[in-house]
């Protein structure tokens, strides 16, 4: 409407015989001026207004103009190319993880994220979760989420120093479906989270629940130097989580778990025939520490679960622990959230990214009680030592090239005594936008 | 200290712990409002011993009552227009239908009228209405669609003609639609009108708030502008309100309540007088001749509905000028 005035005040204003006069030529001058301007004003006004979008390193993402409500679309690829040097497997290459992520926050209040799963051919939803959020010392998350227990299994599958998880990780829970208290108090320096679950058997990833058993899940951490001056102690934390339930399995469903290697390969599993039956704890304290470009962490867990197979039951009473420290070499801060070069990969700007190195060691054991007849001393090991190392590449934020070299040292496991050692040497290029 | 007696004294402290309120208004109440607030946040704590902080929020009238609606959680809004108050019942159900009888006035404790400003020294020899289409005179005045003040300027123009022609309408029209022919700008609010008159020097007479029009000359400077008021105006009667809904959600109706009331006070009132807006008590000016929007338009709901909804009056004669 402004603009078809400035027409009529041209036109009907300001004009004598001879012509415009100059203040109506000034005039005219000063209106399309104003006209320009409320038009950029309104602009801005309709740009301030506007849903935001945007795409980055983060995926693409979706905001109202009032932050209330936004959406992020990203995800996580990763492809492996797997060498056994000792043991009579196969190398492959296979997509490891393929991850659709929807994130998505309502009212700045709500938090939501569905994660589905489509690496190593399963289609499996893995995180499907909303996050209430009111005050950051009390929030309420409830849906299909990583229960709160171990600080590795608590990191990001995309952010980890090793490739595979580490054998404690092995005792603890995958996904299950629940629903928990949580929150941080003091600016940080404590956790806490509270849960109740379906309940999973160890690096079980739980979609339904055909039992009336729960378990019960509590973890705490502390930073408990983080605000004192001193550098080194500032990156100290520390942190217990434990859970308690009961789980029970069926002949078709024994709820019992299956322990991997760090080149993914059974190395422990029932007998078939045995089920769970009644009571799982367990309890998993870590120490970690960041310092500059250094990481460390040592983390142990123990789990117990009663186990029956015909009349006779057993308590397999497991126990792990790892020890692993990781080295940005390049010179950035280390992080548990992920490796962040200071400048993305540019050759040509003498720019080539960030480089971590990492060591680990590790051990399972499986208590002996085990073996007298609810696992096959033939087919699985009663404990595995590893030891391994690892080298990140990270192009840019987002992607990240990383080889790892492992060698797993197994006490039985084999007809004739030991299985022989297994070398593994993955490679792994990464995308996590 | 015992539990129980902690948890008392935590209640009694949070009892006179700090208030917030916020007042949604619109664009020429912004100085009003900021020694409104000073005066009321001083006698409120010499009441009560609390401390309450007014924020503010200015806009054009109608934004302003959108915004409330889409929720913007005033605790009290104090706009332009009875119709955009109406609107806080009507599409948002925020407060009740019977809103202007709560306060005395209908819920107005200040007025204003609409006065012309001109340049220094009255090039064009303005006086009054008819004035305003003398040839070569571009008037300056917002959008009625988007503007409380607009709408106030619309309505005391088209009155005015009315007044004059003895109540006819089509002469009335005649008038407005000559008097938008000569308007070059309609800006959204009142205060970018006053910025496109005052500050960008656009043309030779702009139509605004008695309040505006004093406060344009004290900010731009006396030597600058005249203010000229015409013989006949409107009374503009800004009316003020406790949102309900959110003043009972933040648990601030009392002292929203309180707030208004304040202004009929008489430091209240001198506030408003001080920043010349009309109060309520005293000696009203003689000129110029004010006349209501009940008595000439039969009310803002009606005045919007034929004036300023889509395909009214004023699209028609706009529209019809392009």
């Amino acid at each position: 409407m402004a603009s078809s005035s400035v027409t009529w005040a041209q036109e009907d204003v300001g004009v004598v015989e001879d012509g415009p006069t100059l203040e109506a030529l000034d005039q005219r001058e000063r209106i399309l001026e104003r006209k320009l301007e409320l038009q950029s004003e309104a602009a801005a006004e309709r740009a301030k207004a506007a849903p935001a979008f945007g795409i980055g390193p983060n995926g693409l993402t979706a905001r109202t103009a009032d932050g209330s409500f936004s959406v992020r679309v990203h995800g996580l690829l990763q492809l492996d190319g797997r060498t056994f040097f000792s043991a009579a497997l196969p190398s492959n290459l296979e997509v490891r993880r393929a991850r659709p992520i929807l994130d998505a926050t309502f009212l700045q209040l709500v938090d939501v994220r569905v994660m589905p799963e489509f690496g190593e051919g399963r289609a499996q939803l893995f995180d499907a979760y909303a996050d209430l959020h009111p005050v950051t010392w009390l929030r309420l998350r409830a849906g299909k989420f990583k229960p709160p227990l171990g600080f590795e299994r608590q990191q990001t599958d995309a952010n980890r120093l090793f490739l595979e998880f580490s054998a404690p990780s092995n005792l603890l829970a995958t996904r299950d479906v629940g629903v928990q208290l949580w929150g941080e108090l003091g600016d940080g320096l404590f956790t806490y989270a509270l849960g109740v679950f379906d309940g999973v058997p160890d690096s079980g990833n739980g979609d339904v629940d055909l039992t009336d058993g729960k378990d019960v899940a509590v973890q705490l951490t502390a930073q408990p130097f983080k605000r004192t001056g001193v550098p080194v102690l500032q990156g100290v934390g520390l942190g217990i989580g434990a859970s308690y339930g009961s789980q029970k399995g069926t002949a078709a469903a024994p709820n019992l778990a299956v322990y991997r290697s760090p080149g993914t390969q059974a190395e422990f599993s029932f007998v078939a025939d045995a089920v769970a039956a009644g009571d799982h704890s367990r309890v998993v304290p870590h120490l970690r520490l960041l310092a500059g470009p250094l990481e460390v962490l040592a983390e142990y867990a123990y789990s117990q679960q009663l186990v029956a197979r015909g009349s006779d039951t057993v308590v397999s009473a497991n126990h792990a622990f790892v020890i692993q420290a990781g080295w940005v070499v390049t010179g950035e801060a280390a992080t548990f959230d992920g490796l962040v070069p200071a400048h993305d990969l540019a050759p040509g700007d003498g720019r080539f990214g960030a480089v971590e190195l990492g060591l680990r060691y590790e051990e399972l054991h499986i208590n002996g009680a085990t073996f007298a007849g609810f696992a096959d001393p033939t087919k699985s090991a009663s404990a595995t030592r590893s030891a391994g190392a690892v080298v990140h590449w990270a192009l840019t934020q987002s992607v990240r090239s990383s080889v790892s070299f492992e060698r797993t040292w197994f006490e039985g496991g084999a007809p004739g005594g030991n299985r022989a050692p297994e070398s593994a040497l993955f490679a792994r290029l990464q995308a996590n936008f | 200290m015992k539990p129980l007696a902690l948890l008392f004294a935590l209640a009694g402290t949070a009892a006179l712990a700090d208030t917030t309120l916020l007042n949604v208004s619109y664009d020429p109440t912004r100085e009003l409002y900021q020694d409104v607030n000073a005066a009321f946040a001083k006698a409120w704590k010499a009441k009560t011993g609390e401390t309450v902080t007014i924020n503010q929020s200015h806009g054009g009238s109608g934004k302003q009552a959108r915004a409330v609606i889409d929720g913007l959680e005033a605790d009290v809004a104090t706009l332009a227009l009875g119709y955009d108050v109406d609107a806080l019942h009507q599409k948002g159900k925020l407060i009740p239908a019977d809103w202007q009888k709560r306060l005395p006035n209908q819920s107005a404790p200040y007025t204003s009228t609409i006065v012309f400003v001109v340049r220094k020294g009255n090039p064009k020899q303005i006086h009054d209405w008819d004035d305003l289409l003398k040839p070569g005179v571009l008037v300056v005045t917002p959008n009625p669609k988007t503007s409380g003040g607009a709408r106030w300027n619309y309505l005391a123009a088209w009155g005015s003609a009315l007044r004059k022609n003895g109540g006819d309408e089509a002469k009335a029209r005649d008038f407005v639609t000559q008097l938008y022919r000569q308007v070059p700008i309609l800006d959204s609010g009142a205060r970018g009108a006053t910025t496109t008159f005052g500050q960008r020097n656009i043309g030779h007479v702009l139509l605004a708030w008695e309040n505006e029009a004093f406060l344009l000359t004290q900010e731009l400077g006396k030597d600058r502008f005249e203010i000229i008021t015409p013989s006949v105006s409107i009374l503009a009667e800004p009316p003020v309100t406790v949102v309900d809904r959110y003043a009972d959600k933040h648990g601030t109706r009392k002292v929203a309540q309180a707030y208004l009331d304040f202004l009929y006070t008489p430091e209240g009132q001198a506030i408003v007088a001080k920043h010349h807006f009309r109060p309520r008590t005293g000696a009203q000016p003689e000129r110029p001749q004010l006349f209501t929007i009940d008595e000439v338009f039969g009310g803002w709901t009606k005045a919007q509905q034929t004036h300023f909804a889509d395909r009214g009056v004023f699209d028609q004669i706009y529209e019809g000028g392009k």
